[in-house]
């Protein structure tokens, strides 16, 4: 079914077009929900909410940029919203130390790389989670970042620091990124 | 294709990475989705809950319905309309009187035979078959109805020839001066000794009386409705359907008794007819809330790590661990079904809501990393790491660490009654309740014992309790049910990976009320 047909049918209600338009996109945006979530069932909600929203709202959409990044705008926008109405989200963005995270040992090598990746931004906390996820992946601004979170633009750029530095750690220890070397200053010895 | 992660390019690197990696939606989003868009296809499903709670709700209001009925108002008009609505309750089971012996059972029809009928035509038709009336019982019949016209002379003004009114309940004193005059009596017809009655045994030809009662052992309840049926065809049709289409009450058959106890005496047989009570499970809602005091019984199993695994070298620098867990008020409500199938037990169900936790003793740390050893399913271990800023220390600066579980159960079970008196009971009951946990959180401690990390997915999703209590009942239209109330929660509150063993224990104190 092509993109017209699908938004064609989405607009008329119709269950074959709004399901063709579910199944091309939902894998790639329950991937998206999964790295905002704190589970897989979390972010099933999410998609779920999101999806429902891309329906109601599918007549705003004109056409004018790729569908997909329409329906992961609405995506993102569902997590945020989600997870702001928790409240531990709220202290957490706002807080300098991480919570709590966890880094299993085993099966590693077997994960495809961009699971792994994932799955390590998934080990940060969610407050450095969300920032990391908007700022480095999705695109949004420092600036937009602070009116998105209701937090300031500075804490923004401090807990993305925070977060990238602790990613670059878990990334190294997971062995997926390489430990850059030290510069070997020669001496010589007389 | 794979690309290595470029430190260069981080911000870029990552977004590629991040945007590659998809997963499969479970069926039930789709689901979701679909019943919100489409919510007319709910119907189908909701039309059936209904319909099913509906039902639900009926079989319960006809097992709590009062077995008895109110005395009907002597229908001048439809008597064959009140003694179809007899017979069909007594097929249904719901009727106050019927019979167990094959002539009464053809009485029966015989007085649905004289209602369709005129009285002329019924006695001709009598006469005809052969009958032969004894003279003391055309004088019994008249003497009957002319007492109950005397009786009813308001209502007999307004009946028609077909049908008398019954006698007005009298009033107490009444009834206790005419309770002294037929005690003998209606104790004899009360317990069904059909011996006890030897006058009214002398005779047993026509006409015939036939008293029944619709439970005997509960006449003596002051509610008790009995129906006093006329199988004479020497009496006059209209007074036997009269009589036989209205339930009197204890007061109307002493009543009845006494106006009639010579006529009966002399000419009548008179048969009690020993009912059977047919089986009712009766349903009972109790409606609950239980504040409890959470607190944990933790038991520990040996973990044996591998040689090289620098857990080890913790846990042997750690030989043991102490732990401060607080207990915090928990509460549970509900509903509970009793269903009563013996004589002093009911099998109790119900739906239970509950939440139950307690504190972890902890104070904050610099973050850090921190391991926990896990059991793998074939018997070996594996360790988790965890960055966690939570230490188990019990310093001035703590703060506790609320491990909580919000469960809803279905229990199932049975309740004795220990003791039944006039306006108290004591029951003890047990249950076995299976638990699903909807919320939960958990801070477990390391390996090590020094820290406590986050993680509530360890937690078991689908558990057991054991349920104890005693409670006693008391009121009357609003009954009341306190007492003490203990639970223990009978599988390990975390998954069988995690070596540490917990069992929340909660005490409360119930308080229900029921109809």
């Amino acid at each position: 079914m092509t993109e017209e047909l699908m938004l064609q049918g989405c607009l008329d209600n119709l269950s074959s077009a709004q399901e063709a338009l579910y199944n091309r996109f939902s894998p790639r945006m329950l991937g998206v929900c999964y790295r905002y979530a704190r589970n897989r069932e979390d972010a099933e909600d999410m998609l779920q909410e999101g999806f429902i929203k891309v329906y109601s709202q599918i007549h705003q959409y004109k056409g004018s940029g790729a569908l997909e990044g329409w329906i992961r705008k609405i995506i993102v926008h569902t997590c945020i919203n989600v997870l702001k109405k928790n409240k531990k989200f709220s202290d957490s963005v706002d807080l300098v130390h991480a919570s709590s995270i966890q880094i299993s040992d085993n099966n590693i090598s077997s994960m495809l790389q961009a699971k792994q990746v994932v799955e390590c931004i998934r080990l940060l906390p969610i407050g450095y989670r969300t920032v990391l996820n908007l700022y480095a992946i999705e695109g949004f601004s420092h600036r937009e970042i602070s009116t998105i979170l209701e937090i300031e633009e500075s804490t923004s750029r401090s807990q993305y620091t925070r977060a990238r530095a602790l990613l670059e750690e878990i990334l190294i220890k997971k062995k997926i990124l390489q430990k850059p070397r030290e510069s070997v200053r020669m001496v010589s010895i007389k | 294709m794979e690309r290595r992660f470029d430190m260069s390019d981080f911000e870029q690197s990552l977004k590629d990475h991040a945007d590659q990696f998809r997963m499969t939606p479970s069926k039930r989003v789709w689901n979701g989705i679909y019943n919100n868009l489409h919510p007319g296809s709910k119907w189908p499903s909701l039309t059936v809950a209904v319909v099913f709670i509906i039902t639900l709700v009926t079989i319960g209001t006809l097992n709590n319905s009062p077995k008895h009925l109110q005395p009907s108002v002597n229908s001048a008009t439809s008597p064959v309309t009140n003694q179809s609505k007899t017979d069909k309750k007594a097929k249904s089971g719901e009727s106050l009187a019927f019979e167990n012996n094959s002539r009464a059972k053809s009485s029966n029809v015989n007085q649905v035979k004289i209602s369709t009928s005129s009285a002329k035509n019924k006695i001709a038709s009598t006469e005809a078959g052969g009958a032969s009336l004894s003279e003391s019982a055309q004088n019994s019949a008249s003497t009957i109805l002319s007492s109950i016209s005397k009786v009813s002379s308001a209502s007999a003004s307004k009946a028609s020839k077909n049908a008398y009114a019954i006698p007005k309940p009298i009033s107490d004193a009444d009834q206790v001066i005419e309770h002294q005059i037929n005690e003998s009596i209606f104790n004899a017809a009360v317990n069904g000794e059909l011996s006890a009655i030897p006058v009214l045994q002398q005779q047993t030809t026509e006409p015939e009386f036939i008293l029944a009662a619709a439970d005997l052992n509960d006449l003596y309840n002051s509610n008790m409705l009995v129906r006093v049926s006329f199988n004479s065809q020497s009496l006059s049709p209209s007074a036997a359907i009269s009589i036989n289409n209205d339930l009197w009450n204890k007061a109307s058959l002493l009543r009845f008794i006494a106006q009639h106890e010579n006529l009966l005496s002399q000419n009548t047989n008179v048969k009690v007819l020993k009912l059977h009570k047919k089986r009712k499970y009766n349903i009972n809602w109790t409606y609950y809330v239980n504040p409890t005091i959470s607190t944990v019984a933790v038991s520990k199993k040996t973990i044996q790590p591998d040689d090289n695994s620098s857990a080890l070298i913790v846990l042997s620098g750690q030989p043991s661990i102490h732990l401060v867990r607080n207990p915090k008020m928990g509460l549970e409500a509900g509903a509970q079904m009793n269903v009563h199938v013996a004589k002093k037990l009911d099998l109790i169900t119900g739906l239970n809501l509950s939440y139950s936790g307690y504190n972890n003793l902890s104070n904050l740390v610099h973050p850090t990393f921190t391991t926990v050893n896990l059991n793998d399913n074939k018997g070996g271990t594996y360790s988790k790491t965890y960055i966690t800023h939570y230490g188990n220390g019990q310093s001035q600066d703590h703060i506790n660490l609320t491990n909580y579980n919000i469960a809803a159960s279905i229990p199932v079970g049975m309740e004795y009654n220990l003791y039944q008196g006039s306006d108290i009971k004591i029951d003890l009951s047990t249950l076995l309740e299976p638990t699903v946990i909807i919320r939960d959180d958990a801070f477990l401690i390391s390996s090590d014992g020094r820290y406590y990390v986050n993680d509530p997915l360890m937690v078991r999703r689908v558990n057991l309790d054991g349920h104890f209590g005693s409670y006693i009942t008391f009121g009357k239209k609003l009954k009341w049910h306190v007492g003490p109330d203990f639970r223990y929660q009978l599988l390990s509150t975390y998954k069988n990976i995690y070596p540490i063993k917990e069992h929340l224990i909660d005490y409360g104190i119930r308080i229900g009320i029921s109809k």
